[in-house]
C-alpha cells in the first residue's frame, strides 16, 4: 500500500517546520523515511547531501510518542546510550548526558529510574537523548500526544526555548493544529492517504512565541487555512 | 505489606508448626504417620551422619540437572522468543510434551543410565526443562517491539540491540524462570531417587519408609523443605533485585 506518494520538501538549516494531515497520511512514515529506519519504495531522503539509508543518530535526533525509555537505567543513562552505543568513554558521556538533562530542565532527575518520573519528565529524557549527540536535525514524531494539555503546553514552550538554544533543523509530526502553528516557522500539511503536501504554510508570527499570540487574529487565520485542507481531506 | 499482614503470617507459620508438634502427641494424629516435629529434628540431629552424608550425592545431582535444565530452558526460550517462525512451527508441540506425564519415562531412565546419579540428573532435568522454557519464551516474547526500534533509531547494531536492550529486558523473567526450574529439579531428583536409587536423601527417606521408622522419614522431608526453601529464599531476592527491569 502507497503512504507517501510524491512529497517533494526541502527544509534549510534551522528551521522548525510541523507535519500535519488526517490521520492515517503517512506523517510518521514520512519521519521514519527521515531518520532512515525505512528506506522508499522510490526516491531518496537525503540529509547534508547524504541519502540516509541507516539511521545516523549524530546527524539526526528521534524522538517518538512514547519515550521508550530503557526501564532499567536512570534517566542520565538513558540520554547517554546512544553515546555508550558508539563507546565513548564513560566519563565523557556522562558529562554530556548531564548537559542535556539541564538543558530540558531536569538537573537533580539524573539518578531516578524511569518510574519514579512523570510522563512529562520522561519525554523530557527522550528529547535530551536525542540531542545528546548535537545532531543537525531533530525528528519527533508526536512527542506530546501522550501527554495531557497543560504538560503538553509547557513542553512546547520548553521546546521552542531549546531549539532557540541550538538552533535545530526540526521535523515535528502533529495532529494539533494549535501546537503545529505555535511552534512552526512552516507547516507541511499533508492529504489523506496516499500522502502529497497540499500546502506548505509559511508561519509569519513574531517570535519569542507567547500564549497570548493565540488568541490573535493572525493565528486564527493560519489555523483556519490549514484546518480547511484538513476537513476536506477528511471527508473524502 | 502492612504489619498487621506480616504479623498473621508469622502467626499461620508458628501455628502450622505447633500444630505438627501438638497433634501427634494428643493422639489426633497417629504418630506413625506423622511424628512430633521433635522427633523429626530430634532424628535428623542424633543421624546427622547419616543425613549429612546423604547430601553431597542429592545436591551433586541436582546441581547438573539446573544447570541443564534452566541454562538450557532459558537459552531455549530466548531463541524461541526471537523468532516468531520457529516459535509457531514448535511451540504446539513443546506445549503436547508438556502434557506427558514424564515420571512415567523414569524407569526407562533407569534402563538407558542406571542406578546412579545419571538416571535422576536425565529425569530432572527433562521434568523441569519444558515450564521452565516456556517461562523464559513469555518474557522475550512480550518485549515491547518498539523498545528494540528505539535502540535501532539511536544506532544500536543488532549485536547491541539483544546485549543492551533484548537480554537486559528478559532478565525478570529469567530469574522467574529459574525459580520454576529450580524448585522443579530439587522435586525431579528427590522423586527419582524415591524410585530407584542406591544414595542420596530421597533414597534415604525410602529406606527409613520401608523400615516404619516414620521420625526417620520426616527428619528426611525437614531436609528437603530446608532446601527449597532456601532456594525459594535466594531467587525472591534475586527478583527483587531484576524488578526494575521489568517496563515501565
Amino acid at each position: 500500500m502507497l503512504a507517501l506518494d510524491r512529497v517533494d520538501l526541502e527544509v534549510p538549516d534551522g528551521q522548525f517546520v510541523t507535519v500535519v494531515g488526517p490521520s492515517g497520511c503517512g506523517k510518521s512514515t514520512l519521519l521514519s523515511l527521515v531518520a532512515g529506519l525505512r528506506q522508499p519504495s522510490s526516491g531518496v531522503v537525503l540529509c547534508d547531501g547524504e541519502p540516509m539509508t541507516a539511521p545516523k543518530p549524530r546527524k539526526v535526533g528521534v524522538v517518538f510518542q512514547e519515550a521508550n525509555l530503557l526501564p532499567w537505567l536512570s534517566a542520565v543513562d538513558n540520554v547517554a546510550f546512544p553515546l555508550k552505543l558508539r563507546r565513548v568513554p564513560r566519563r565523557e558521556r556522562l558529562d554530556a548526558a548531564r548537559r542535556m538533562l539541564e538543558l530540558t530542565g531536569l538537573a537533580g532527575a539524573e539518578d531516578r529510574l524511569p518510574h519514579q518520573l512523570s510522563g512529562g519528565m520522561k519525554q523530557r529524557v527522550a528529547i535530551a537523548r536525542g540531542l545528546v549527540q548535537n545532531p543537525a536535525v531533530l525528528l519527533m514524531d508526536e512527542p506530546f500526544a501522550s501527554l495531557d494539555e497543560q504538560t503538553r503546553m509547557v513542553l512546547g514552550d520548553e521546546l521552542l526555548r531549546i531549539w532557540s538554544e541550538t538552533r535545530k533543523t526540526v521535523l515535528f509530526v502533529t495532529h494539533s493544529l494549535n501546537e503545529a502553528v505555535y511552534l512552526a516557522d512552516r507547516v507541511v500539511v499533508l492529504s489523506a492517504r496516499p500522502g502529497r503536501v497540499l500546502d506548505d504554510v509559511t508561519v509569519d508570527l513574531p517570535r519569542p512565541r507567547t500564549f497570548a499570540l493565540t488568541s490573535g487574529e493572525r493565528f486564527g487565520v493560519l489555523k483556519d487555512r490549514i484546518w480547511q485542507h484538513i476537513r476536506t481531506a477528511e471527508r473524502r | 505489606m502492612t504489619r498487621g499482614l506480616r504479623a498473621s503470617q508469622a502467626a499461620l507459620y508458628v501455628a502450622i508448626l505447633v500444630a505438627w508438634e501438638v497433634l501427634p502427641r494428643a493422639g489426633v494424629v497417629p504418630r506413625l504417620f506423622v511424628p512430633p516435629l521433635s522427633e523429626a529434628l530430634g532424628t535428623l540431629v542424633r543421624e546427622r551422619a547419616e543425613y549429612l552424608g546423604s547430601l553431597p550425592t542429592t545436591l551433586g545431582e541436582i546441581l547438573v540437572a539446573y544447570a541443564i535444565a534452566c541454562g538450557g530452558g532459558i537459552l531455549a526460550g530466548q531463541v524461541l522468543g526471537g523468532s516468531p517462525t520457529a516459535r509457531r512451527m514448535l511451540l504446539p508441540v513443546i506445549r503436547a510434551g508438556y502434557a506427558v506425564p514424564l515420571v512415567v519415562l523414569y524407569p526407562v531412565m533407569l534402563v538407558w543410565f542406571g542406578l546412579g546419579p545419571e538416571s535422576k540428573i536425565a529425569f530432572a532435568a527433562i521434568y523441569a526443562f519444558i515450564p521452565t522454557m516456556l517461562t523464559a519464551l513469555a518474557g522475550v516474547a512480550a518485549l515491547s517491539p518498539a523498545l528494540a526500534e528505539t535502540a535501532r533509531a539511536l544506532g544500536a547494531t543488532r549485536a547491541q540491540q539483544i546485549l543492551y536492550v533484548a537480554l537486559p529486558a528478559s532478565l525478570p523473567s529469567s530469574v522467574a524462570a529459574l525459580r520454576l526450574g529450580g524448585a522443579l529439579v530439587i522435586v525431579g531428583v528427590i522423586v527419582a531417587e524415591m524410585l530407584g536409587a542406591g544414595a542420596g536423601l530421597g533414597f534415604l527417606i525410602t529406606r527409613q519408609r520401608t523400615m516404619l521408622d516414620s521420625p526417620g522419614v520426616y527428619a528426611g522431608i525437614v531436609l528437603v523443605l530446608a532446601m527449597t526453601g532456601l532456594h525459594e529464599a535466594l531467587l525472591r531476592r534475586l527478583e527483587r533485585r531484576v524488578a526494575a527491569y521489568r517496563a515501565a
